[in-house]
C-alpha cells in the first residue's frame, strides 16, 4: 500500500563544518553553531525563520546527559519548538528522515536539523561503542564496531585473493575519492600501486580488517534545514527533494545480526522495500550517485550487492571494473565517504547533504561530472540498522 | 488536517525500584497488555512497521539505550525504529508528524526509565551540565529546581502550608491509582516539617526515585477504529526551548512554558483554556512546580499559584487525579505516564480516580534544570 | 590571532581533564537470572519462541522476530559450531575499567547443538588461535569457581 506524502519537502540549507580530530579550539555549542550559521547562510535566511530544531547525538560519547539543553547556545533554539531524536549510527540521516516527516506533515515549514560529534571528548570511540553491549555479559567481549565476520565470509565467497583486492581497491577508491574533498578529515593520498603493500603491511585490527580499512574518529558538524515545498521555492533556487526514506533494523547483538543464518542483510531489506514501493526495478540504472555509510572497505564492498539487489559476484565485479567510481555506473562516496571522514552523529547526516552538494552542482572540487538528478543516501548503525534516502532534483514522481 | 489518535495506552505500575525485572522485561509486560486491548500487530500488511521508544543512554547506562529493547518493542525484525531522547511527550508529537507526513500510520511508542539503576539521579542530571562552568559549580536538576523554588517563592509569596497542601493531595489521589508508587498518605505537618533536601525544597516535596514503563498506540483516523472504539484525538502539541543558563531567565515565570502552551492551545482551537479544559496532568518533580506549570498553562493567573491552591484550583481541573510526577515517576516519562492517565480519564476508564465529563485533556512536561524545556499537548475525546 | 597561537593558549587553557564515574547496579531479572543459574550448573539454557521455535542464547524474553512471550527454556549445546570468528589484534579498552586486554585475543560465533537460528558469543582459548577456522567444534572451558555470571565459563576451546 503506498501512502501519499502529505506534502512535499525540499532541503534548502546545507552546512558543514571542517571535519578533523583536532578541534580544541571550539567547544560542542560552538562547533555547531559554526556549521549552523554555514547553514543558514547557503539557505539565505535568517535564525528567526527557523521553525523548529532537530538535534541528536550518542550522548555518552560526549559524556553530557540531555545535551540539547547545553547547545541550545549555539543550535540557536531559544524560544523555539525541539525535538531530540537518536538512533546510533544512523542518527544523523534519522534526523533528515523526522526533519521531513516533521516538514511534510504540515505541523512545520522550515526544520533545521543537527547532527555532530565531538569524538575527541570521549577518549575512545570504540570504547564508546562497546558501552551499547548488554552490560551482564556482551560487554566484555564486544570489540565496538570493529569485526572481521564480514571479511570471512566474503573470503569464503570469492577467495582470500580476489577478496582482499576488492576491499582493498574499493579502500584506495574512496581515499581518492577524498583527495578531491577539501573538507574530508583523512586523506592519505593513496595509489592503487601500493595495494599489495597495504593487503601485507597494514596493521590488523581483526582478522582481515586492518587499520587501513577502517573508518576514522572525528569531531565534526552538519547541519540540514527543510521547507515545505512552496517555502523551499522561495528560499532556494535550487531545493533539493526528499522522496522517500526507510528505516530498517535487525536485532540486538551482533552475533545474530551479521549472520545470514535467517537474515536478509538489513541494507538490503530496506532496498527492496525502499525501491518497490518507488518503482524503481533497475538501481544501478536509476541512481546517478550514492553516499553510502560504509565504516569499513569490507562492509563497503559487501553492502554494495545488498544496497542494488544484486546477486553472486555482480557488485565484486564492478569494484573491479570501476563501476562504483567517479565516471563509472554509479559513483560511490565521491566525498570519500565514511573511512575517510567520521564524526559518528553527523556522519549519517553527511551521507544526504552530499548527494544534496551533487544534486545541487555544489560540490566544488568533489563534484561529478554527470548531471545528478537522481541521488541515494545510506546510513548505519548497531546493530544492522539500516537508513536508506532518496533524493531527487526534480519533483518528477 | 486529518487527526492522529491515541488508541489505547498500558501502563506499568511504578515502584521505587523494580529490582526483580530488567526493563526489557517490564516493556513485554506492557505490550502484551496492549496488544490484548487492541489487537495489533507488527509487520504484514497492516501490522505496525514503525517504532517509536523513550529512554535515555545515562539512565540505562548504556549507548543507544533503544539497542537493548528493540526486540521487545517490535523493531528487531526489518522495521523502523526512533527514540525520543528528550521526555517522552515530544514522541507525541513526532509521531503525530510522521502519520501526518504520510510516512507511517500506525506507530507503537513505548517508553521506559529506571532511575533505580544508578546510585544517583543527580549525578546523571549533573552531566547535564557544560563541563566548563555549571558542572563544576554541583548544579544539577534538583539545585535547579532550589534555585528556581526559592525565586517562585519571593514572587509569589507561596507558603509551606499550600506547598505542603500539593503533596497530600498527591498522595491522596495516588492511593486511588493502581499504577502508582508512593501511596503513603501524609498530613500537611509531615510535608512542612520533613527534613530540608536542598533549601527551600523538602524532602517531601520531591518526587520518589521511581522506575516504569508507558506504551501506547497511535493511529491515523483512517485506521484507529480497527484497535479501538474509543479513539482520544491528539489535537494540540507544543514545546519549547528556554535558555540554557540559569541567570537569563525569569526563573519564576515558565516562558517556553507559555509559549509551548501557546502553540498546543493554537492548534487545537482552544481561546479560553480556562473554559474548554477539565483534566491535567502537570509534571510536578517539586511541590512549587504544580502551581507553576498552571501559571504557565494559562489555568491560574500569574504569580497566584497559592491562592489558587487555597481555592481548590487542582480540584476544579481535576489536576493529576493520576497523582502526578510527586507520587512517583522516572524523569524521562514523567510526561508519558500523564498522557496515559489522561486517555483513561477521557475513555472513562479511570477506576476510582476517573473525574466527572472528562472531554479535554492538557498534559505538560518538562526536560531539563528548572523547566528549561517545556512540552504541551492538548487530547480530546 | 592565528589558529596555531590559539591551539597552544587552547591546551593550556581550556583542555579539562575529567574521569566522569557513575555507580550502576543491573538487575538480571527472571529469564537471564535462569541463564547465569544455568551457566554455574555448567549448563547453557536457551528460550524457545513458541510461534516460530527459534531458540534465543542468551535468553530474551521475548522472540525477537515473532515479537511473542518466550519463556519455554531449553538446554543447548554445550559444545558447538564455530561460525565465524573474531581475532582481534587491536584492543579497546573495556568501558568500565579502561583496561586494555592482550592480544591476539579471539571471540567466537558459535552455534550450539540444538539451538535453532542462533549464534552465542564468546572468547577462544588463546592457544587455539591458529586452529581456528570456521566450521570447526568447540566446547566450553568452564571456571572452577562458578557464581552465576558472564565469568563462569572463561572460553571455548576447540574439541578435537
Amino acid at each position: 500500500m503506498t501512502k501519499k506524502k502529505n506534502r512535499n519537502v525540499g532541503i534548502v540549507g546545507i552546512g558543514m563544518t571542517e571535519i578533523s580530530s583536532h578541534k580544541e579550539y571550539q567547544n560542542q555549542p560552538e562547533m555547531i553553531n559554526e556549521a549552523v550559521r554555514a547553514a543558514i547562510a547557503d539557505a539565505g535566511i535568517n535564525l528567526k525563520d527557523i521553525d523548529c530544531v532537530v538535534h541528536g547525538n550518542m550522548e555518552l560519547f560526549e559524556m553530557v546527559h540531555q545535551p540539547d539543553l547545553w547547545h541550545m547556545i549555539g543550535t540557536g533554539a531559544l524560544g523555539k519548538p525541539e525535538y531530540r531524536i537518536t538512533t546510533g549510527g544512523t542518527t544523523g540521516m534519522t534526523l533528515v528522515a523526522a526533519s521531513d516527516n516533521l516538514v511534510a506533515s504540515g505541523m512545520y515549514d522550515v526544520v533545521m536539523a543537527i547532527g555532530f560529534n565531538k569524538l575527541q571528548e570521549a577518549g575512545s570511540t570504540t570504547g564508546g561503542i562497546t558501552n551499547m553491549a548488554d552490560a551482564l555479559w556482551y560487554r566484555h567481549l564486544q570489540t565496538g564496531a570493529l569485526t572481521s565476520t564480514s571479511a570471512n565470509m566474503t573470503i569464503e565467497e570469492f577467495g582470500a585473493e580476489r577478496a582482499r583486492k576488492a576491499a582493498m581497491k574499493h579502500r584506495i577508491m574512496m581515499d581518492k575519492h577524498a583527495g578531491l574533498n577539501e573538507r574530508a578529515h583523512r586523506r592519505f593520498g593513496l595509489e592503487y600501486e601500493q595495494m599489495e603493500d597495504l593487503m601485507k603491511n597494514s596493521p590488523r585490527l581483526i582478522g582481515d580488517l586492518r587499520l587501513i580499512h577502517m573508518c576514522s574518529q572525528s569531531d565534526g558538524a552538519c547541519v540540514l534545514i527543510l521547507a515545505s515545498e512552496e517555502k523551499a521555492k522561495k528560499i532556494s533556487k535550487k531545493p533539493v527533494w526528499i522522496r522517500d526514506h526507510i528505516a530498517v533494523h535487525r536485532e540486538e547483538t551482533a552475533s545474530n545480526a551479521y549472520f545470514p543464518i535467517l537474515s536478509e542483510n538489513s541494507h538490503r531489506v530496506a532496498a527492496r522495500k525502499l525501491f518497490a514501493r518507488n518503482g524503481i526495478t533497475n538501481p544501478v540504472e536509476y541512481f546517478d550517485v550514492f553516499e553510502m555509510y560504509d565504516p569499513s572497505a569490507w562492509w563497503g564492498i559487501e553492502w554494495l550487492r545488498d544496497f542494488f539487489l544484486l546477486e553472486g559476484d555482480q557488485a565484486i565485479k564492478m569494484v573491479e571494473n570501476g563501476d562504483w567510481d567517479l565516471d563509472g555506473k554509479v559513483p560511490v562516496n565521491p566525498s570519500g565517504g565514511v573511512t575517510a571522514s567520521n564524526p559518528i552523529s553527523a556522519t549519517a547526516m553527511l551521507k544526504p547533504a552530499e548527494v544534496a552538494l551533487q544534486i545541487r552542482g555544489d560540490a566544488g572540487t568533489h563534484q561529478l561530472k554527470r548531471e545528478v538528478k537522481h541521488g541515494l543516501a545510506s546510513g548505519f548503525g548497531g546493530v544492522m540498522w539500516t537508513e536508506l534516502m532518496m533524493l531527487e532534483k526534480d519533483l518528477n514522481w | 488536517m486529518k487527526r492522529v489518535a491515541i488508541c489505547a495506552v498500558a501502563q506499568h505500575e511504578i515502584k521505587a525500584k523494580i529490582w526483580y525485572k530488567r526493563f526489557q522485561d517490564m516493556l513485554l509486560d506492557i505490550l502484551e497488555d496492549l496488544q490484548g486491548e487492541t489487537g495489533f500487530t507488527f509487520g504484514g500488511e497492516n501490522g505496525v512497521k514503525n517504532i517509536i521508544t523513550c529512554s535515555d543512554d545515562f539512565f540505562d547506562a548504556r549507548t543507544i539505550s533503544d539497542n537493548a529493547v528493540n526486540d521487545v518493542v517490535g523493531a528487531a525484525n526489518y522495521r523502523g525504529e526512533q527514540k525520543m531522547a528528550q521526555e517522552g511527550l515530544n514522541g507525541i508529537g513526532y509521531a503525530m508528524a510522521s502519520i501526518l507526513s504520510g510516512h507511517d500510520d500506525v506507530i507503537y511508542f513505548a517508553g521506559h526509565c529506571m532511575e533505580s539503576l544508578s546510585a544517583s539521579r543527580n549525578q546523571i542530571a549533573n552531566m547535564a551540565y557544560d563541563p566548563f562552568y555549571c558542572r563544576c559549580l554541583g548544579l544539577d536538576y534538583l539545585n535547579a529546581a532550589g534555585l528556581q523554588a526559592r525565586a517562585y517563592m519571593e514572587k509569589t509569596k507561596i507558603t509551606q502550608e499550600q506547598l505542603a497542601k500539593v503533596v497530600v493531595r498527591a498522595r491522596q489521589w495516588a492511593s486511588r491509582n493502581k499504577y502508582a508508587n508512593e501511596k503513603t498518605q501524609l498530613n500537611l505537618g509531615d510535608v512542612m516539617y520533613s527534613s530540608v533536601l536542598c533549601d527551600p525544597i523538602r524532602s517531601l516535596h520531591a518526587y520518589p526515585v521511581s522506575d516504569g514503563a508507558v506504551a501506547m498506540l497511535l493511529a491515523s483516523e483512517e485506521r484507529a477504529y480497527e484497535f479501538t472504539d474509543n479513539p482520544i484525538w491528539i489535537t494540540g502539541f507544543g514545546n519549547c526551548m528556554d535558555s540554557y543558563f540559569m541567570g537569563r531567565r525569569d526563573l519564576a515565570s515558565s516562558s517556553a512554558l507559555k509559549k509551548a502552551a501557546e502553540q498546543a492551545y493554537k492548534m487545537a482551537g482552544i481561546k479560553q483554556p480556562r473554559k474548554s479544559v477539565n483534566l491535567v496532568e502537570a509534571m510536578d518533580c517539586y511541590a512549587y512546580q504544580q502551581p507553576m506549570w498552571l501559571e504557565g498553562l494559562g489555568l491560574c493567573d500569574e504569580g497566584k499559584g497559592g491562592a489558587f491552591i487555597d481555592e481548590y484550583g487542582p480540584a476544579k481541573y481535576s489536576i493529576n487525579l493520576s497523582g502526578g510526577m510527586l507520587a512517583g515517576r522516572p524523569l524521562m516519562i514523567g510526561g508519558l505516564y500523564g498522557v496515559a492517565e489522561a486517555v483513561l480519564q477521557l475513555k472513562g476508564q479511570a477506576d476510582e480516580h476517573q473525574a466527572a465529563d472528562v472531554n479535554c485533556a492538557v498534559i505538560q512536561s518538562t526536560t531539563g534544570g528548572a523547566g528549561q524545556f517545556q512540552t504541551v499537548v492538548v487530547l480530546e475525546r | 590571532m592565528a589558529k596555531n597561537e590559539l591551539n597552544t593558549q587552547a591546551e593550556e587553557l581550556i583542555s579539562l581533564q575529567v574521569v566522569n564515574s557513575i555507580d550502576y547496579s543491573f538487575p538480571t531479572g527472571p529469564i537471564m537470572g535462569k541463564w547465569f543459574q544455568g551457566l554455574k550448573e555448567k549448563k547453557f539454557y536457551a528460550t524457545k519462541c513458541p510461534s516460530c521455535g527459534r531458540t534465543q542464547t542468551p535468553p530474551r524474553g521475548c522472540c525477537a522476530l515473532c515479537v511473542v512471550r518466550s519463556e519455554e527454556f531449553v538446554e543447548v549445546g554445550p559444545k558447538g559450531i564455530v561460525e565465524n570468528y573474531d581475532i582481534a589484534y587491536y584492543a579497546s579498552p573495556d568501558p568500565l575499567t579502561g583496561k586494555v586486554r592482550a592480544t591476539p585475543y579471539a571471540a567466537v560465533f558459535v552455534r550450539m547443538d540444538g539451538s535453532d537460528r542462533d549464534i552465542f558469543t564468546h572468547g577462544i582459548k588463546d592457544e587455539d588461535i591458529p586452529k581456528l577456522k570456521r566450521g570447526v567444534r568447540v566446547r566450553p572451558v568452564w571456571n572452577e569457581v562458578r557464581t552465576g555470571s558472564i565469568e563462569d565459563m572463561l572460553y571455548f576451546e576447540i574439541d578435537a
